[in-house]
């Protein structure tokens, strides 16, 4: 049977390499929920402003 | 740019387009390579420094280990000059002896202190050398994720002003997107303690490897000096490699510690759950990550380790059962041989094969008395944390025949059942006292009288750790792998019990996706072997490769 060869420096820096990046895909992450829910947010005010013009136009006529 | 403009471009503009395009992209390439090169070249730097530093040291520690020679010269010579005058047993100079002693002795030491002081630092730069490549990583990981925290922050900020200025918003609208920015700041700094805790683990690893290696140089160092007809004894040669003498060892507790710590690693590499190596190794990282990450690494290199392992344990008992057979090998010894292990069963020094067959035939000659013997094996047993049974198997067997150990073994096994369950303790109490009952029963083939009752105490420990439900103790208690597979086989262990805390250990095994707590792989091993889970269920919990 032919034995891994492990080097445990270069283990231990894809460890840690990918640690990092995950780190940094779970902010990236973090971050886009944050703007769909700003999105939303301003979304939310938008169909609000509509909603009261059309109130507005329906209550001229 | 879009397809509507594309389809409008002539083929001059599509030229230039695409030429431009080219030309950012290899400007892209250019200084990515130029970053790439500036990185290398800062790196080199640092290196470079670092064995400037290493150099400098060396050249330092060159420099005061002559001076310490030229002023240890200097202290005999000294000394011996006021011998020979008589100066030490005269009153009227006594007292001038003395100063003139304690005065070079204090100069010495102040050398010594010194040299400590550069070997420290030295140790320090090695170490920044030897790990220069994880350190680097480490930092840029820091510097990217600290960048990107910082830009979070912006953003955030950002965020809330865009709201706050949003034509037709309300202080509502605002509140909502404040506690949305408010929960990013925390789940991003969650992220960031995560990974940080992650990464201490990985890197804890440094120190063991480290302490792994300098005790492989020390050993190197000690072996090369005896291969060139150095006849000192090995510790004395290790305090050598230290810089240090007996003295040192006698009277500076920091050189003690050291000392101690770089000769005890073979027991750490044994032993490294007991509580002595534990006490004495507390610097040496003992998380879940790493010596799991260590051992699935192990058992995917080689699969005959899985079946060697299960073996193994078959012959813990097959051993026991053959201690009687008293095979004495009937040798001549130097006097030199019998003052050698004389000496170490005083010190409780008594380690080794070879000391083991010796010591036998002392025994057995009547030239060294059992219960010499016996004390050896108590203090052999407080220093290394092993059970009075364990640290037994390490002397001669015909010990066991000249002396009754039965009182020994359930004194023990009756202080150890009744204490409560404890974490810490990889062997726990109720384990051992139960693996001692075990012992005797093999060792005097009292085998009748061990009724359920005898092992009510254990059975207790089972119904406890069942109704207590918590994860870390069914992990601690299945750690004990030693006791496992005598539990398993033993009609009077109540195995229904068993099998339901062996189950919550299944259980949290694959909660932690194969992460299991030290020890862990050896039971699972000693579990599949007798039928307690399948082949199938073993790989779920434990993944062959990672």
């Amino acid at each position: 049977m032919i034995k891994k060869q492990l080097n445990p420096d270069k283990n231990k820096i894809d460890l840690i390499k990918n640690l990092y990046n995950q780190a940094l895909n779970d902010i990236d992450v973090i971050k886009k929920e944050r703007d769909k829910k700003i999105l939303n947010i301003l979304k939310d005010v938008d169909n609000k402003h509509i909603a009261k013009v059309l109130q507005d136009i329906k209550n001229i006529k | 740019m879009d397809l509507e403009n594309q389809v409008k471009e002539s083929p001059l503009e599509k030229a230039k387009r695409l030429k431009a395009e080219k030309e950012s992209k290899d400007q892209t390439k250019v200084e990515d390579e130029a970053k790439k090169q500036a990185e290398t070249q800062a790196n080199a730097e640092k290196l470079g420094a670092l064995n400037n530093s290493k150099q400098d040291l060396e050249n330092q520690l060159n420099e005061i280990n002559s001076k310490i020679e030229a002023s240890r010269s200097e202290a005999h010579e000294t000394r011996d000059t006021m011998k020979e005058g008589g100066l030490d047993k005269d009153e009227e100079f006594k007292s001038e002896y003395d100063s003139t002693i304690s005065e070079v002795a204090g100069n010495l030491n102040e050398l010594r202190n010194e040299k400590n002081k550069i070997k420290a630092e030295l140790e320090q730069v090695n170490s920044n050398i030897e790990n220069f490549d994880v350190n680097e990583v480490i930092s840029e990981g820091k510097e990217a994720t600290h960048e990107a925290v910082k830009n979070v922050e912006k953003e955030n900020e950002e965020a809330i002003i865009q709201v706050e200025t949003y034509p037709g918003v309300g202080v509502e609208n605002i509140e909502v997107a404040k506690e949305v920015v408010s929960e990013t700041n925390k789940e991003v700094n969650q992220v960031i303690e995560n990974s940080g805790k992650n990464i201490s683990e990985v890197v804890g690893e440094n120190k063991e490897t480290e302490i792994f290696k300098n005790f492989d140089k020390m050993d190197t160092f000690v072996k090369e000096k005896k291969t060139s007809g150095d006849n000192r004894k090995s510790w004395e040669i290790a305090l050598d490699y230290l810089g240090a003498t007996q003295e040192d060892y006698k009277n500076n507790p920091e050189i003690k510690n050291k000392f101690d710590k770089l000769t005890n690693v073979p027991y750490y590499r044994n032993y490294k759950d007991s509580d002595y190596i534990k006490n004495n190794y507390g610097e040496i990282s003992f998380d879940k990550f790493s010596s799991n990450k260590k051992e699935i690494i192990r058992a995917s290199e080689n699969t005959d380790f899985i079946n060697k392992k299960s073996e193994n344990f078959d012959k813990i008992d097959k051993e026991t059962a053959n201690i009687f057979d008293g095979k004495f090998k009937l040798d001549n010894l130097s006097e030199k041989d019998i003052q050698e292990i004389k000496s170490n069963v005083s010190k409780a020094e008594f380690n080794g094969k070879n000391d083991k067959d010796k010591l036998e035939i002392l025994l057995d000659k009547g030239i060294i008395d059992s219960k010499d013997v016996l004390s050896c094996v108590d203090k052999y047993r407080a220093k290394t944390g092993m059970t009075f049974f364990d640290s037994l198997s390490r002397f001669p067997d015909s010990l066991i025949k000249k002396i009754d150990i039965r009182n020994s073994v359930s004194q023990e096994a009756n202080t150890e059942k009744d204490k409560p369950l404890n974490t810490g303790d990889v062997r726990l109490s109720p384990l051992k006292a139960f693996n001692q009952i075990i012992a005797t029963e093999i060792l005097y083939g009292e085998k009748s009288g061990m009724t359920k009752e005898k092992f009510k105490f254990i059975n207790d420990k089972i119904k406890e750790l069942d109704e207590k439900n918590d994860p870390a103790y069914i992990s601690a208690f299945f750690t004990d792998t030693e006791s496992m597979k005598r539990l398993f086989s033993r009609p009077e262990v109540d195995q229904q019990g068993l099998k339901n805390i062996f189950n919550k250990f299944i259980d949290e095994c694959r909660k932690n996706d194969g992460a299991l707590v030290h020890g862990g792989l050896d039971t699972l091993l000693i579990a599949k072997k007798n039928g307690y889970i399948t082949e199938e269920e073993f790989k779920r919990v434990y993944p062959e490769k990672i």
